[in-house]
């Protein structure tokens, strides 16, 4: 049982400037949270924290109903898994993994068969006798989270453990971590900029931005309702297309004007969107967000039955990617690059103009001045 | 291409050892062969030798009371200084390894006596510890007469000795701490241990390549110790501080027993050779290589 509230919790590392700021979230047991952002959003920060290895400048943590601000890192009965492992370089594997237990005085016996097990678990039992120095980096990757999982710990604070490892084992840890926080049954708290695995391993999502939290959801909820421009953009691969747009009211419809005014591209709203967007932003500057798997070739469009909906968005393709289960598809407009992913067997060529239509049921549309998703607290 | 022939010797890198080689010919393979020349002769007063004694200057310099005394004296001295400066060196150098306002005068303070002469060190403390107007005597409310007391003297030598060589000392091992990675000291206080059980499970060993460096230096630097003693004691009082170097250097220059203080200084250099080779083979299982 482990759960750890942070209340407005707040990192100055100067008068002026705050790192953290005000960040609040409550972590219940066996969650797998993960804090994502571009570097220098404060997400380390926030987990150094938490273990006790930066002071709290203001606000409150809680660990298990214990106000744990002024706790030695030691006291919080926490483990932690460092970037760059930070495995003792002068102790064997067995030494790096037994620390912890020695420290505690724990019986010889009990530690020698703990090790034994760890590093069973993680499949480095040949390596027992070996310093750091003689290891591989996906090796010394296994021994740091060893050593974080041989003593029962409330919570782990992971942060950024795979991003010194190349993809192919990045993939496979990923995997790994998954199936251990299903064994472990464990609260994990994760650090990373790589919203793959921000995406795959978590069972909800922190989004921060300089020191402030944008928003907290499921990894499936985030990706689908963004609660603001900087989340939508931050979240996806190729990341989220925006064009500049203005709300308006045609005929009793919902219209998205976007692009070149002149272009007369539009997009028809339907539903509960069209009432919001008329409701909130009728006549005002937004930004219309669509991600490049909800945009369609003609075809597709009209099999999906809105190709009536886009007027005019065509485009000349800038470059191609060819990524083997799909093709993702180029075009600049407005100074910006926009992307749009379709099936493989499209055949379109750089330089090639190409007709695109937009599934209006999944375009998000951002108040210009706010930044903030309109549908956002009326979908959630 | 060659393998035919004989391979013809090529000259040219030897050619660029000679500059270096006769320096070192000069001030170095030169005085050593004529000290051992001369430890076997009996000399004049200009140190020339005169009568070929074999190895009579080494059978009574062994037998000798005074020279057993000093070789007491010196290893008495040599563990005092290496120690003491080690300590103080290694305490100053964690104690300046945090981050806090004032550390660059801390840091200069700790490293000055590496900038401090001998012997005006040695002045400054004759000073110090003088038995009426000294500060020693008058802060600590005692009476003492430090460098001429007999159970005092080399104590006060020696502790001298160690202040003036854990300047450098300071500086390695301020370096050595600079190379330990900070974040293996937040994992261990994450992983329970305190401050204690950090130093001697990580400060310690990942100090211990560039310990041993020091290690080896300040003993033989510590054989070396002169110019303090000449400065505060002569030897005396009672050849109580009489180490090995003065003990050469008074019997060469005062007695003008040259084949004696030859034969000393022989074996001086066997005892720190010997010193120093038991230190490489212990070197192999104590000092961690990370």
């Amino acid at each position: 049982m482990s759960e750890i509230i942070l209340r407005n919790v707040c990192k100055q590392f100067d008068n002026a400037h705050y790192a953290v700021k005000d960040f609040n979230l409550d972590i219940q047991d066996r969650e797998f949270i993960i804090f994502v952002g571009p570097s220098g959003c404060g997400k380390s920060t926030t987990l150094r924290m938490i273990a006790g290895l930066e002071d709290i400048s203001d606000g409150e943590l809680w660990i298990d109903g214990e106000l744990c601000n002024y706790y030695e890192p030691k006291d919080r009965g926490l483990s932690m898994v460092f970037q760059n492992y930070a495995l003792y370089p002068n102790m064997t594997v067995y030494g790096n993994l037994a620390y912890a237990l020695k420290i505690r005085k724990v019986p010889k016996k009990e530690i020698d068969e703990k090790v034994r097990q760890v590093a069973k678990t993680l499949e480095i039992e040949h390596l027992l006798d070996r310093k750091p120095a003689a290891l591989s980096g996906g090796q010394k990757q296994r021994v740091a989270i060893g050593s974080a999982i041989i003593r029962k710990p409330k919570a782990f604070l992971m942060d950024e453990p795979l991003s010194n490892l190349d993809a192919k084992l990045r993939a496979q840890m990923r995997i790994e971590l998954a199936k251990l926080h299903k064994d472990l049954a464990t609260t994990i708290i994760y650090v990373t900029h790589d919203q793959t695995e921000a995406m795959t391993l978590g069972t909800r999502i922190v989004v921060m931005k300089d020191g402030v939290v944008q928003q907290v959801e499921a990894p499936i909820q985030l990706y689908n309702h963004p609660a603001n421009l900087f989340v939508a953009g931050f979240i996806g691969s190729p990341s989220m297309n925006f064009f500049d747009g203005v709300v308006e009211e045609e005929s009793g419809k919902a219209v998205v004007y976007f692009g070149d005014r002149t272009s007369g591209r539009k997009l028809y709203l339907k539903g509960d969107k069209a009432e919001t967007a008329l409701r909130r932003e009728l006549g005002r500057q937004v930004v219309l967000g669509v991600r490049p798997e909800d945009i369609y070739e003609y075809e597709e469009a009209k099999a999906k039955g809105f190709h009536k909906d886009t007027v005019g968005a065509q485009v000349r393709i800038s470059a191609r990617e060819m990524l083997g289960a799909e093709v993702v598809l180029y075009f600049d407009e407005g100074g910006k690059t926009h992307a749009v992913r379709l099936s493989p067997e499209n055949e379109t060529r750089t330089g090639d103009w190409i007709d695109l239509y937009m599934d209006p049921s999944r375009i998000h549309i951002f108040d210009k001045e706010t930044e903030e998703n309109i549908f956002y607290r009326e979908e959630i | 291409m060659n393998t035919g022939k004989k391979k013809k010797l090529n000259w040219t890198p030897y050619c660029y050892l000679i500059p270096c080689m006769l320096v070192f010919a000069v001030f170095l393979f030169y005085p050593f062969f004529k000290t051992i020349y001369l430890s076997l002769f009996l000399t004049d007063k200009m140190g020339q030798a005169k009568i070929f004694v074999g190895l009579e200057n080494y059978i009574d310099l062994l037998t000798s009371e005074s020279f057993r005394n000093s070789l007491k004296v010196t290893l008495i001295f040599v563990v005092i200084v290496v120690v003491g400066s080690m300590l103080l060196g290694l305490i100053a150098a964690v104690l300046c390894n945090k981050a806090f306002p004032g550390i660059r005068f801390f840091s200069t303070a700790y490293a000055l006596p590496m900038a401090i002469a001998s012997s005006s060190a040695a002045m400054i403390f004759q000073i110090m510890l003088h038995p009426t107007v000294g500060i020693v005597n008058k802060l600590l409310g005692l009476d003492i007469n430090w460098l001429n007391n007999p159970d005092t003297a080399l104590y006060c030598v020696a502790i001298l000795t160690a202040w003036l060589n854990s300047g450098i000392n300071f500086l390695y091992f301020s370096a050595g701490l600079g190379n330990i990675d900070e974040t293996i000291y937040e994992r261990a206080s994450v992983d329970g241990a305190s401050g204690i059980q950090q130093f001697f499970s990580l400060t310690l060993p990942g100090l211990s390549p560039i310990m041993f460096y020091t290690l080896v230096v300040n003993v033989i630097q510590a054989f070396q110790s002169f110019g303090q003693i000449k400065i505060l004691t002569e030897g005396g009082p009672d050849e109580t501080t009489n180490v090995i170097v003065y003990s050469i250097y008074r019997d060469a220059f005062f007695n003008y027993r040259f084949g004696s203080a030859a034969a000393q200084s022989v074996i001086l250099f066997i005892i720190v050779m010997i010193i120093t080779l038991i230190m490489f083979r212990i070197e192999k299982k104590g000092v961690s290589y990370s």
